[in-house]
């Protein structure tokens, strides 16, 4: 950051980068609360599903390497999915309110709404993934489930799916006037993304009707790119076409999204 | 019934019903976004049931018998769907209306006891999860793993999951102080869900970690869905029952101890 | 049914309540009788709202007797609080419910049966003039609003006894008023009413009996009128100095002795009791003591509540 007078109008990245420093603020008052679902649930996936189901599943159901091998890619992009959870739906609904609401709070400073929108994206999206997602895929080394040193593409993979997913999950959740709303975010979004983006079944098994939900969810593209890295498996799409759709995701997402904060914080 | 033991019942359960009615007119409005939780068992169903199950194919259990992987695994999140209707409604939706919207202290000016209310919100509480299990169990048949009467007899043991985890609940609606805690008791649920013997038999776990399965009241649940719908029924069905109806009592007793605590100050 | 006006409803003695260390009531007796307005009157911390509560039989007194309608709220309580009217400080209304179920669902709590309860609620809607309003979620409406529903809904099971704890605290004057009137109505419909206040005027206004609260205990008990003759002079003149400050005020009032009953010196103003206001006055204007402004006016309850415990009601007991 340069040292220029705090009076003048902030560049837009500087302007998020002050808005992201509010967010790393509030995550060093809750990251203990945060280490459950980002770190120690996927692990807890892994040692009873991975582990535990893959006891019973032969290497051969899934292209030849062990079941714990074929969900570890995924799970680490999961997790990115998983935190958004966390860090896309009640902070998002509760920055427009009147009790404590961050957004509110910052627009009372020089920060413009779209400044705001890319400070949480930045935490949401590069910061959060790029910890807790590298912190997963170290401990899952532990369970010996690598083959190669490029497994560790699984983490940028991870902070792409998050940059495709979040930026909608932020224009939803803006837009809800009613909070008993939220629990639906998590019912038709948050988890089905989870559970059928291929992460723990190969997603060609969904009903042929289902693909292109399948097709849609950025999960599934960053899985596939993860899977691929880390497993030597081809991917679906040549990757280059998995990664263009997860960037045009990404930036229809942070349009909507603009519109809609623009739009919230208007008066 | 004699005509005593008839009245009995009607002064000590008929107060509790207002409460009932209370939540009724109160969630009625909303009762798309209440039913739409037992969505969430149904997502477990297909991905674990169905996506993982076609990769296992078929589960030898530890008595030799083998059967399809989804049908092992279906009663089970049968079991963690009544688990999560009752336990929400009783450990977040109470704490609510207890700390937050002060709803029980104009219920306490009323003739309603402590205990009126506690009973009144398992009412609501196995309502919710009834209508979650329901769900589950048509969907079950949908895709056809009802496969015998005794399918059907999981519904009726599902009170008891649904008993046990409303006195859980309600407990922990008066012992939590904010948000973070439920983090916490969520976290535990997970922990639950995953190793409470849904997805693999517990005979197959590492034997330190068995005792600690065995405490855990999901597992009876599981094992009591579990054990009647595949028409396996043996003696330690009653230990199940036993122990899910303790938590229940227990559970309540102790909440509305806690409540009139609280709100008689 | 034919009204005994000495029946009592509410008989307390010796009644205590201790929080750990804190006593928050120190042992109170009094009497409440069918069909009058009973006030406790104190600043905030004298201990009228837990009395309240245990009037209300929602907590548990820690000594003394505590006796409603000839019942014993320890084994009792359900069957006396069916006889009540509650109004608590916060309302306690349910904000997931409309105004109306607000009032259905509480007649619920009663065992009453669902028509009676819907024919009540309508007609008690239009007594607190929310008629318009009630299909409207409780947080639309206003504090004033909010505090007549509760109002309403203490009257759904036609109480014998209305407990309103500081009805009109916090609300607007055109509120209050708008209140007292209709607990003026309520009177008399021939409810027994008992409340608590640290309005001055509120008291004199609706209180037929009142008692005066202070750190737990009872100071000084009767009707309006009885408190200010048998407690202060029939008038007090108010001497005030824009500008001084208390110790020059203490030094003045001590240059008065002889004029009126009493002198009394507070932060703002000197107070001088007396029978005869005018004459009072007149002899002030001799005394060479030039204040701003002079106010001979009758004595109130304000000016009760001021002999007895040294403080104005406005001031906490901290």
């Amino acid at each position: 950051m340069s040292g220029t007078a705090a009076t003048a109008a902030p560049g837009p990245a500087a302007a998020a980068w002050r808005a992201f420093q509010l967010q790393l603020t509030l995550y060093r008052h809750t990251w203990h609360g945060t280490v459950f679902s980002s770190v120690v649930l996927p692990l807890l996936y892994m040692i009873s599903i991975g582990i535990g189901v893959g006891s019973y599943i032969e290497s051969g159901a899934t292209g030849g390497i062990t079941y714990a091998e074929f969900i570890a890619p995924g799970l680490v992009c999961a997790v990115a999915v998983m935190m958004l959870g966390g860090d896309m739906v009640y902070p998002v609904f509760g920055g427009y309110k009147e009790w404590g609401g961050a957004y509110l709070a910052q627009r009372a400073t020089p920060l413009r709404p779209v400044d705001i929108l890319n400070g949480h994206l930045l935490y949401a999206v590069a910061f959060r993934p790029l910890t807790a997602c590298t912190v997963v895929a170290l401990v899952l080394a532990g369970f010996g489930v690598y083959t190669s040193a490029w497994a560790a593409l699984a983490v940028p993979a991870a902070a792409a799916v998050s940059a495709a997913f979040a930026p909608w999950l932020f224009a939803w959740c803006s837009s809800l006037k009613n909070d008993a709303m939220l629990n639906a975010v998590f019912r038709f979004a948050i988890m089905p993304v989870m559970l059928f983006s291929g992460v723990f079944f190969p997603a060609e098994q969904m009903p042929g009707f289902l693909q292109p939900l399948v097709w849609a969810s950025p999960l599934w593209h960053g899985t596939e790119l993860a899977r691929a890295a880390t497993a030597g498996f081809g991917t679906a799409l040549p990757p280059a076409a998995h990664l263009a759709y997860l960037a045009v995701l990404a930036v229809g997402g942070w349009l909507a999204a603009r519109r809609v904060i623009v739009r919230r914080l208007s008066f | 019934m004699s005509v005593i033991a008839y009245g009995l019942f009607r002064t000590r359960l008929g107060p509790s019903r207002a409460m009932l009615s209370r939540n009724w007119v109160a969630m009625r409005r909303a009762w798309v976004l209440v039913a739409s939780g037992g969505v969430e068992s149904l997502l477990f169903l297909f991905a674990f049931g169905f996506g993982v199950g076609a990769l296992v194919g078929d589960i030898t259990l530890p008595g030799g018998r083998t059967i399809s992987y989804t049908a092992y695994v279906a009663p089970a999140i049968l079991a963690n769907a009544a688990m999560m209707g009752t336990l929400l409604e009783t450990s977040i939706n109470v704490f609510a209306k207890f700390k937050w919207m002060k709803v029980y202290d104009g219920v306490l000016a009323t003739p309603m006891r402590p205990w009126d209310i506690a009973l009144g919100e398992v009412w609501w509480a196995l309502i919710r999860g009834g209508v979650y299990v329901a769900m589950f169990v048509i969907a079950m048949g949908a895709f056809g793993l009802l496969e015998s009467v005794w399918s059907v007899l999981a519904v009726p043991a599902a009170v008891f999951i649904g008993l046990a985890f409303s006195g859980i609940g309600l407990t922990l609606a008066t012992v939590f102080r904010n948000w973070p805690d439920f983090d916490w008791m969520m976290a535990i649920v997970f922990a639950m869900f995953l190793f409470g013997g849904t997805f693999t038999p517990v005979e197959s776990y590492p034997g330190f970690a068995q005792p600690l399965v065995y405490a855990m009241p999901l597992y009876h649940g599981i094992e009591l869905v579990r054990g009647i719908s595949l028409g396996e029924l043996g003696p330690m069905m009653a230990v199940n029952v036993l122990y899910l109806c303790a938590l229940a009592l227990a559970g309540t007793w102790i909440a509305q101890r806690r409540l009139a605590k609280a709100l008689y100050k | 049914m034919p009204v005994d006006e000495n029946e009592i409803l509410v008989r307390a003695h010796g009644l205590r309540k201790r929080y750990g260390d804190f006593e928050a009531v120190r042992g109170v007796d009094f009497e409440i009788r069918r069909g009058e307005a009973f006030g406790f009157l104190g600043a905030n911390g004298a201990g009228k709202s837990t009395t309240m509560r245990m009037i209300g039989c929602v907590s548990e007194p820690s000594d003394g007797a505590l006796d409603l309608f000839g019942l014993d709220p320890h084994t009792d309580g359900p069957a006396i609080r069916a006889r009540l009217g509650v109004v608590p400080q916060d309302n306690t209304l349910d904000n997931m419910l409309t105004v109306f179920e607000n009032l259905t669902v509480y007649a619920g709590y009663f065992g009453i049966k669902r028509r009676t309860a819907a024919r009540r609620a309508a007609e008690l809607l239009e007594f607190v003039q929310l008629t318009a309003r009630s299909r409207d979620k409780v947080d639309d409406l206003s504090g004033g609003m909010q505090r007549r529903l509760a109002i309403a809904r203490s009257l759904i099971n036609e109480p014998d006894l209305a407990l309103l704890d500081e009805p009109t605290t916090g609300l607007d004057p055109q509120a209050r008023h708008l209140l007292w009137e209709r607990l003026f109505q309520l009177k008399q419909r021939g409810v027994s009413i008992v409340l608590t206040t640290h309005y001055m005027d509120e008291a004199e206004q609706l209180c037929d009996r009142l008692v005066i609260m202070d750190e737990g205990r009872i100071i000084a008990s009767g009707s309006p009128r009885e408190l200010i003759d048998t407690h202060v002079t029939k008038e007090v003149v108010e001497l005030r100095y824009g500008g001084l400050h208390t110790t020059d005020l203490a030094d003045i009032a001590r240059t008065l002795d002889g004029i009126g009953s009493q002198v009394e010196a507070l932060p703002d103003r000197i107070l001088v009791y007396t029978d005869d206001g005018d004459d009072t006055t007149a002899a002030l204007e001799a005394r060479d003591v030039s204040p701003t402004s002079v106010l001979a006016r009758r004595a109130t309850l304000e000016d009760v509540f001021l002999r007895l415990t040294g403080r104005a009601l406005g001031e906490d007991d901290g």
